[in-house]
């Protein structure tokens, strides 16, 4: 059989080098970020995020908040600070669609928020906290099955010396206030570079 | 942060008992013709409703109300706290306003502003009939002498509305006319800007008892003592409860009592609650949003009533039986064509989800207010903040505030080094009329402290520092 006729017997089977890449609409508007991460962050995927509680690295967040929310996906920031209240009026200024967002507080283990996980509502889930390791096959899998994309925060830098199998991808990021830029470094998924992006872009 | 919170006061001959929990599960029989509804519990489950019909929360209730009396002579009025319901509902009857008003809307406002002492008096005397939920019968009698008091003080004073006597604050009435009417006033000058919970505890709110809700019985033929035995048995009985003759079409749970009794016939209740009204036949036969809220209330009960038990290291008896009753269900009626509507179906699924988790999801809405604190809802506003260039202003003031505040506003114990200041934000003016506790005029600034945290600070009139805000 000739590679032609295979070819008009056969229309779905395609060579690997034939198949077009698959796609993705950004999942900011910040175009430089986008460039950075080339499509490295997937729905279905689970991304590890060290960023130490208030160095401001938090609004790099707030991008994909913004562009999914716009695009009328729901969001949900999972937190753990009993004492604090998101001020969603300073995040709806980012451009977070507040229709679409939602927000809780956990207790640092996700036994009372399983059903969360369980329902392809959510298109974005971010844990602000640190969660125990064995629920991260539980996440990966969950994301991988449902589409999701899930961000799992640190309050400090993460180290690659302890690998995470779970996590896609994994970034340390830092703001320095002097400079006014913000600082985002892959440590897994990408490799090596550093992204700096002035304040002014994301402020 | 602004809690919102929406009573209805009906006045009306005839409320066919039958749709008295067509609104609400929460409903007292005030006074003769008076009903009283708390609608915050539903109330998100109505403005899911009106937000697909394309009609105001108002629209609908009034709809419903019109729906559901005979009687078309109705006085109708919606407020954040009971009193205010109450207060404005007098006025209504005594005007001859016939209708719905909503005390949010600007009619209502002004409405509320011509209350007259004779509406004030009736308020109280009907208050008086109720109090002994709450008081004892010396504190309802001084009550009763304070009233009399006050009126006569008002008569001499020429005083002709209670708007014109409001600049008298709460303290002064309470030093003059005792704690209830104290309280009564603080009610009167309510607005949701304050922080009530407490205060609604006071207010004497006494649902009416339905004797007719589902309920069942389970007497074990065996003991068990472990989540996993419990758990199936519990589900035959939500599903036995679900097809109850009283479970009618369109009933919905909010509270359920469950009560389990030990083999040493020591009893304990597990309530088990909705975030949202729930219906049990929609979720036949797993019935998972209510085992799983049974199970976070039965983890954490029967920790504190094994606690006697495991103290003198003995093992807590198994449960030999249990009964479940319905406590809060309402009975809707109401019908919209919700079936291409995609924004509706999200809801649903979201209220779903909501009814299944421990800690619930918080939604936010930002209102038009210029302190912090005051302008952010977590239930949808009664007003809106209309697309106006008062609502790009309020952006742009909070691009530059934290994502991140304090639920208390906490004092810094040193003043911080003007050189870790590193930058002014802005100055507001807190609303010093309604707190004397105020912090009049606020200096923010961004404070870089030793951890290169960028906090949220502000200096107020006297100089004092406070930790508003952090940037996550």
């Amino acid at each position: 059989m000739s590679l032609h006729q295979f070819k008009n017997d056969y229309p779905y089977i395609k060579k690997a080098s034939e198949i077009e890449p698959t796609t993705q609409a950004p999942l900011t508007r910040c175009t430089p970020l986008n460039r950075f991460l080339e499509d490295c962050i997937h729905h279905g995927q689970v991304s590890e995020w060290g960023m130490p509680w208030g160095h401001t690295t938090r609004y790099l967040l707030l991008l994909f908040l913004a562009e999914a929310t716009q695009r009328g996906q729901w969001c949900l920031w999972l937190h753990r600070r009993e004492h604090l209240n998101i001020f969603a009026p300073s995040w709806l200024s980012f451009g977070v669609d507040l229709t679409k967002f939602r927000s809780a507080h956990f207790d640092g283990t996700l036994d009372g928020f399983r059903p969360v996980f369980m329902e392809p509502f959510f298109k974005i889930i971010i844990i602000d906290s640190k969660i125990p390791k064995k629920e991260l096959p539980f996440l990966a899998k969950r994301a991988r099955l449902q589409k999701q994309l899930i961000f799992v925060i640190h309050d400090n830098h993460i180290s690659g010396r302890y690998a995470n199998p779970w996590a896609k991808t994994r970034f340390n990021s830092w703001y320095d206030s002097i400079e006014q830029r913000f600082y985002l470094r892959p440590i897994k998924g990408l490799s090596s570079r550093q992204l700096s992006l002035r304040a002014e872009d994301i402020w | 942060m602004v809690n919102n919170s929406v009573f209805l006061a009906l006045c009306t001959k005839e409320l066919r008992t039958i749709n008295i929990r067509s609104l609400t599960p929460l409903v007292m029989h005030w006074s003769e013709n008076i009903w009283l509804f708390n609608l915050s519990p539903c109330y998100s489950y109505w403005h899911a409703h009106s937000k697909s019909s394309g009609q105001t929360i108002h629209e609908i209730l009034q709809g419903l109300i019109q729906r559901y009396l005979t009687d078309k002579m109705y006085y109708a009025s919606l407020a954040p706290h009971p009193w205010q319901a109450i207060l404005l509902n007098n006025l209504m009857v005594e005007r001859h306003l016939h209708g719905f008003v909503s005390h949010s809307s600007p009619f209502g406002r002004s409405l509320y502003n011509q209350l007259t002492w004779d509406a004030w008096w009736e308020a109280a005397q009907q208050i008086s009939k109720n109090l002994a939920l709450i008081y004892n019968q010396t504190d309802i009698d001084s009550f009763q002498k304070n009233l009399r008091r006050m009126t006569k003080s008002i008569e001499r004073l020429r005083i002709k509305t209670p708007k014109s006597f409001s600049e008298v604050g709460t303290n002064g009435i309470r030093r003059r006319y005792g704690y209830i009417i104290g309280l009564l006033w603080e009610w009167y000058l309510f607005t949701p800007e304050h922080t009530w919970l407490d205060e609604l505890d006071s207010f004497p709110f006494h649902n009416i008892e339905n004797h007719e809700n589902p309920r069942c019985q389970r007497v074990m033929d065996y003991s068990i003592d472990k989540w996993e035995q419990i758990e199936p048995l519990l589900k035959q009985d939500f599903n036995k409860l679900c097809h109850h003759k009283s479970y009618a079409k369109g009933f919905f749970v909010l509270s359920l009592e469950w009560k389990l009794t030990l083999q040493d016939l020591r009893t304990f209740t597990v309530p088990i609650t909705f975030r949202h009204p729930h219906d049990l036949r929609k979720h036949f036969p797993e019935q998972r949003p209510a085992l799983l809220q049974a199970y976070y209330n039965f983890s954490k009960v029967s920790e504190e009533a094994f606690t006697s038990y495991l103290e003198i290291d003995m093992q807590p008896p198994p449960v030999s039986s249990w009964s479940i009753k319905v406590i809060d269900a309402m009975t809707s009626t109401y019908q919209a064509n919700h079936i291409f509507d995609e924004d509706y179906k999200d809801q649903e699924t979201l209220q779903s989800i909501d009814n299944q988790l421990q800690y619930p999801l918080n939604s936010y809405y930002m209102g038009e207010n210029w302190t912090p604190e005051d302008c952010l809802y977590l239930e949808p506003p009664h007003e809106a903040l209309t697309n106006t260039n008062h609502k790009n202003s309020m952006l742009l003031a909070n691009r530059n505030r934290p994502l991140f505040i304090m639920k208390d506003i906490e004092p810094l114990e040193q003043s911080p080094a003007t050189s870790s200041l590193w930058q002014f934000q802005e100055r507001i003016m807190s609303k010093w009329w309604q707190s004397a506790a105020s912090f009049g005029q606020r200096d923010y600034y961004i404070l870089v402290n030793h951890k290169k945290q960028h906090l949220w600070v502000f200096k107020d009139q006297n100089n004092k520092w406070f930790l508003h805000g952090i940037f996550g």
